[in-house]
């Protein structure tokens, strides 16, 4: 729990510092854009908290993401009247099969996961250009039906929910109870925790390992799914790039250990907001888009300062 | 164990064979020179992360600090300093950088992808919220490296093979590189056999960032203007180079004549590829899948055993 | 108590072998119901590794396992879990981030459907820790308990197994008497419950106070099989030490245990048992030597001790008594909180290996594997790498001197190799051991720390490697050994310094010492009267 408090403590720091400097930033209108940012951001973290709870890293989940905002974006192209919920399974199905040659790669060749989605993360770029044939999928393509997940919501007073929000908060409350209730999830911590003795009590880290990368590569395919009803198109080449960072850096600040053995849904939604309240606040605040980066990479740098001086203390 | 390195060389010399079935300017030796000017810059990059994988970590930064240099080094001569004070400023830079990425994962313990993942999005960062879409022209003294020849080589060239028989040197023939080796095949026996590891990987990592910088300005020179998003993806190909020359990822193995081979074999089959039309687009994936490739090549090798 | 008659586990002709050496040959084992049956044995006699091979860490070469009767096979400890065949470890494996109800059920966590049960598995967990008599909560955080918590919780997951056979393998070692006793009690309900039990110890006083069985194993054999209740510690001991009556007395620990121990050169002369000369003990105080004075750090407290130059300073122990964390600090791992170290009459500071080194101090560590070597590298790689200022001239390394240097003490120490460039993980353990040795005694150091430096250790090589001490100390080397194995302690040292919870409590000569006085020192209160 005391981990949960970091990310609270910085979202406070963040709220006080931009707000005073721009009171703009705490107007219902921001929470709004920092809303409609966290969705997305929100299923891929839950994807990659899983991985890191079980010792594991994914960095491939950018492109996993583009690569399945590209397969929905042809199908609904040529499809438009699919179901919103068709759409949004194909694009699990999507995310699930290349998640699976993560896992297949990482479980059965014993190599380290993160050079496995360091070469997925180029390989499967490549395969969003072969799948696109170098094409974006334009907003003239994507039904409205689809992109008003991302326009319409509940709507409380002045502040919106977005359907795309509320998907993605019923996704990591359902991720939230399985943590809780759901057996398999006592492995994967047993397992992240220490896989030696897991192994003894007869936990199969290989099974671990694979649906881990499985799972993480369905929400990374979901993901893609809102990532096209949330832009309104897919770029091949520019789709989820770069996002495997946000999402490290949400996991991390969000107090899961990166090492493996604990990590918590509350958390990692704090993690989500945090990095979505970021980027508003760089626009707020009147600076471009290009310190964006740079600031995620603080808040890796920060999280795993956090971590490590936290593993010195012990 | 030796005879490793000559693997990715044999491999190099079926590459061209094949490649040049594909087009007879692959046993053209000035064709194939000047294409090496395009790969230099990379195969600093994979030098340093050679020592880097032996010594059981890895480098993710590395890309983002050459380009990080490489737009400082800009704005350098933007500011009117000189060549030589650039060149200096701009190794000083890179090498304090890597030390930096060394010192915090030697004193807080920490798993060196982890922070190399960090201070990757923070040098480009950096570079991005320095340059934001604009690119910096640099001085036409400076540019041109790679078109002026000595005794007949391109100057990125023989720059790439005097790091290599330097760095090779380092690795294999002193106490350092002893040490480097020691510290990647066992951390704890090292610090039990009074290696001082801290030191070790401090240095590491700053010999990755000095050639970094070193890369950013051979980069510079070629392209003649500096942006943020250049070398895109450059730490994916290093690192492809340094396992494919056989570096083992748990660290402890691998040899410098490995990497120069696999370098010269990465050129040529992205050269081939080129050649054959393939989109770059496909040639990322084809990169993505010789790193699995590899990696997993190694493992058999070392399961074999 | 009625006399058991079901036999639980029937092994029968059991030979466990590591390499070519037979660790276990032919020995067979009958674990009853209702019995606690202690397999003891002096240090390398093979009591674990016939635990570990019936438990499935270990497969043996012939022989075979029946289990109520059945043949079974278990490829792991997890097969043998699963029939309900429990190995209980030393270093309780548990899980650090878990709390204690998820760790006795990690694997088989209670469940309604694919619903996790937390409810159920906390008030079993209470049930099954409250069952070995204890209040453990089962929500603590593991990762603050002690070993002997983790211990219970390790034996509350075996217990939630439903195990009918519980191997518990040297696990009284990291514990205090009070736990020890703790344990017994648990261990005593357990028989009573009617589960066979089996017991590894080399504590001569703990399998007779705890067993009702005791197998004695000497060098992989089965040498007797006795009943607690009809037998005594002289004849425990004399089965496990000796085949005369000689080895008795602690005069005889002396006498090595086979082959020749000799002070001078030439190691390779195995002949008739030499008489070995006493050493004279020389005073500890004055010009030479390591002495160190109310030194605390991680895991000790206020230790004093002094050892000369030409002496060896035993240092006995159970483990966790801050022995190994000693030896860390006086290398310079691990930096010392008060008190003081004289090397030589000068004070001195060490806060990294390479301040020791520089010292001309030498750390032999516990861990061979861990620590001590790099097995993917050669013999030649290990040899030096403590001592390539020696290997190199300016910086460079130079392979004429690294052969050079290698050759010289793979020669000194009989090191069975191929070749310099073979990698260390292609030898035994002995061997190993002794490239570990090369590497430090070619750093020609004044002070040699050895930490167990015969575990795991073929006979043939242990004898090597105790001449070897002895013919160090015999040249002037200041030797601080800390041994678990009496023996080696009783034979090789000049002075004897007992290590309990962190702390020296009491030093003797050798020649005042016998094994019983140190073992108390080591467990109990008012052992330090009494030596």
């Amino acid at each position: 729990m005391r981990r949960n408090l970091a990310a609270l403590f910085f979202i406070f720091t963040l709220f006080a510092v931009v707000g005073l400097y721009q009171p703009r930033f705490l107007a219902p209108s921001s929470l709004n854009s920092i809303l409609l940012w966290m969705p997305i951001i929100t299923v891929l973290a839950l994807g990659q908290l899983l991985v890191v709870v079980s010792g594991g890293i994914d960095i491939s989940i950018g492109s996993i993401l583009g690569c399945s905002g590209i397969v929905v974006g042809l199908i609904v192209k040529e499809h438009p009247t699919l179901p919103v919920p068709v759409a949004l399974g194909l694009g699990l199905l999507v995310g699930l099969v290349l998640g699976m040659v993560n896992a297949a790669i990482i479980t059965w060749g014993k190599i380290s996961p993160l050079i496995v989605t360091i070469g997925t993360l180029a390989s499967f770029r490549g395969l969003c250009f072969l799948l696109s044939k170098g094409q974006q999928i334009d907003g003239s393509m994507i039904p409205d039906s689809l992109t008003s997940l991302a326009r319409n919501g509940l709507t409380l007073g002045e502040i919106t929910l977005s359907w795309l929000l509320i998907l993605s908060l019923v996704g990591a409350g359902g991720f939230a109870l399985a943590m809780f209730y759901y057996v398999g999830a006592k492995s994967l911590v047993a397992f992240g925790s220490n896989p030696s003795a897991a192994h003894l009590r007869g936990i199969s880290g290989n099974a671990v390992t694979f649906w881990v990368y499985a799972l993480c590569g369905a929400m990374a395919g979901l993901g893609g799914v809102m990532y096209a009803a949330k832009f309104g198109f897919v770029n091949p080449s520019s789709a989820g790039q770069g996002l495997e960072l946000t999402v490290i850096a949400a996991v991390a600040i969000g107090g899961a250990k990166l090492t493996g053995g604990f990590g918590n849904v509350t958390g990692t939604l704090l993690g989500c907001f945090l990095l979505s309240s970021i980027n508003v606040a760089l626009s707020v605040m009147g600076v471009d888009a290009n310190w964006q980066m740079l600031a995620y990479g603080a808040v890796i740098l920060v999280a795993v300062l956090v971590d490590g001086l936290a593993r010195r203390e012990k | 164990m030796k005879f490793r390195a000559l693997i990715p060389g044999v491999l190099l010399l079926l590459s061209i064979i094949l490649a040049s079935r594909l087009s007879p300017h692959f046993l053209d030796a000035r064709y194939l020179l000047d294409t090496s000017t395009l790969y230099a810059e990379m195969g600093l990059l994979a030098l340093a992360m050679t020592l880097v994988i032996i010594s059981g970590n890895i480098d993710l930064s590395v890309g983002s600090i050459m380009v990080l240099v490489a737009c400082l080094a800009a704005k350098f001569f933007e500011k009117g300093l000189g060549i030589p004070a650039v060149i200096f400023l701009s190794l000083i830079i890179g090498t304090s950088l890597g030390s930096l990425n060394g010192y915090l994962i030697a004193k807080l313990k920490l798993p060196s992808f982890l922070m190399t993942l960090g201070t990757m999005a923070i040098a480009r960062g950096a570079a991005q919220a320095m340059m934001g879409p604009s690119s910096v022209k640099l001085p036409k003294a400076f540019t041109g490296l790679d078109q002026s020849l000595v005794l007949g080589l391109p100057w990125p060239l023989i720059i790439f093979l005097l790091c290599a028989v330097l760095i090779g040197i380092l690795l294999h023939r002193t106490v350092f590189g002893r040490w480097v080796t020691g510290v990647g095949s066992n951390e704890k026996a090292a610090l039990f056999s009074g290696v001082p590891v801290d030191r070790v990987k401090i240095l590491v990592f700053g010999l990755s960032g000095l050639m970094a910088a070193g890369a950013a300005l051979m980069m510079d020179s070629r392209y003649g203007v500096a942006r943020h998003n250049f070398a895109l993806g450059i730490e994916l190909e290093a690192i492809t180079v340094a396992v494919l020359g056989g570096a083992a990822i748990k660290g402890g193995e691998g040899t410098i004549l490995g990497t120069t081979f696999a370098l010269f074999l990465f050129m040529v089959i992205k050269t081939a590829m080129g050649v054959a039309n393939v989109k770059p687009e496909y040639q990322l994936t084809a990169i993505g899948v010789l790193l699995i490739l590899a990696v997993l090549a190694e493992r058999l090798r070392r399961e074999g055993r | 108590m009625s006399e058991p008659t079901i036999e639980r586990i029937r092994a029968t002709g059991i030979t466990v072998a590591f390499g070519r050496v037979d660790v276990v040959s032919a020995v067979d084992l009958s674990l009853k119901a209702g019995e606690i049956h202690a397999i003891t044995g002096e240090n390398g006699a093979g009591k674990s590794s016939l635990a570990k091979a019936i438990a499935g860490v270990y497969r043996f070469r012939s022989g075979f396992v029946e289990l109520d009767g059945q043949r079974v096979n278990f490829k792991n400890p997890r097969e043998a879990l699963a029939a309900g065949v429990a190995l209980i470890h030393q270093e309780p494996l548990t899980f650090p981030d878990l709390e204690v109800s998820e760790n006795i059920f990690a694997g088989h966590y209670l469940r309604r459907g694919v619903l996790a049960d937390r409810a159920s598995c906390r008030s079993r967990a209470r049930d099954l820790l409250a069952s070995l008599g204890s209040d453990l909560s089962p929500t603590a955080a593991v990762s603050n308990l002690s070993v002997a918590q983790r211990q219970l919780v390790e034996l509350a997951s075996a217990l939630a197994y439903d195990a009918k056979v519980w191997i518990f393998d040297e696990t009284t070692a990291p514990l205090t008497p009070k736990e020890v006793a703790e344990l017994f009690v648990v261990m005593r309900r357990l028989r009573d419950r009617g589960c066979a039990l089996a017991m590894v110890s080399h504590h001569l006083h703990e399998v007779l106070e705890i067993s009702d069985r005791i197998t004695v194993l000497r060098d992989g054999i089965k040498v007797a099989e006795l009943e607690t209740a009809h037998t005594s510690p002289e004849e425990v001991v004399r089965l496990m030490v000796e085949r005369d009556e000689s080895r008795l007395t602690v005069e005889s620990c002396f006498q090595p245990i086979s082959g020749a121990s000799n002070l001078d050169d030439d190691c390779k002369s195995p002949g008739t048992p030499a008489q070995f000369a006493p050493l004279t003990a020389l005073p500890c105080v004055g010009r030479g030597g390591l002495i160190v004075e109310g030194l605390s750090g991680p895991g000790f407290r206020d230790v004093s001790l002094s050892v000369a130059p030409g002496e060896i300073l035993g240092v006995a122990g159970l483990v966790g008594a801050g022995r190994t964390e000693l030896t860390r600090a006086l290398f310079g791992i691990t930096g010392a909180s008060a008190g003081s170290i004289t090397i030589d009459g000068k004070a001195v500071k060490i806060n990294s290996p390479q301040d020791a080194m520089k010292l001309g101090i030498a750390l032999v560590p516990e861990d061979r594997v861990h620590e001590g070597l790099m097995v993917i590298q050669s013999i030649a790689f290990n040899s030096t790498l403590a001592n390539l200022r020696d290997c190199s001239r300016g910086g460079f390394v130079l392979d004429g001197l690294v052969t050079q240097i290698t050759k010289q003490f793979a020669e000194r120490l009989n090191l069975a190799y191929r070749r310099f460039d073979q990698p260390v993980s292609q030898l035994s353990g002995g061997n190993q051991q002794k490239v570990v040795l090369a590497k430090w005694l070619s750093t020609n150091p004044k002070i040699l720390l050895l930490d167990e430096p015969t575990r795991g250790v073929d006979v043939g090589a242990k004898q090597e490697v105790h001449d070897l001490i002895r013919e160090l100390a015999s040249q002037g080397m200041a030797v601080l050994m800390v041994s678990s194995d009496l023996k080696e302690i009783m034979a090789l040292s000049d002075r004897i310094a007992v290590m309990r919870g962190g702390t020296i409590t009491s030093t003797v000569e050798r020649t005042e010492a016998t094994e019983e006085a140190i073992m108390r020192a080591a467990t109990q209160e008012e052992a330090c009267a009494v030596i």
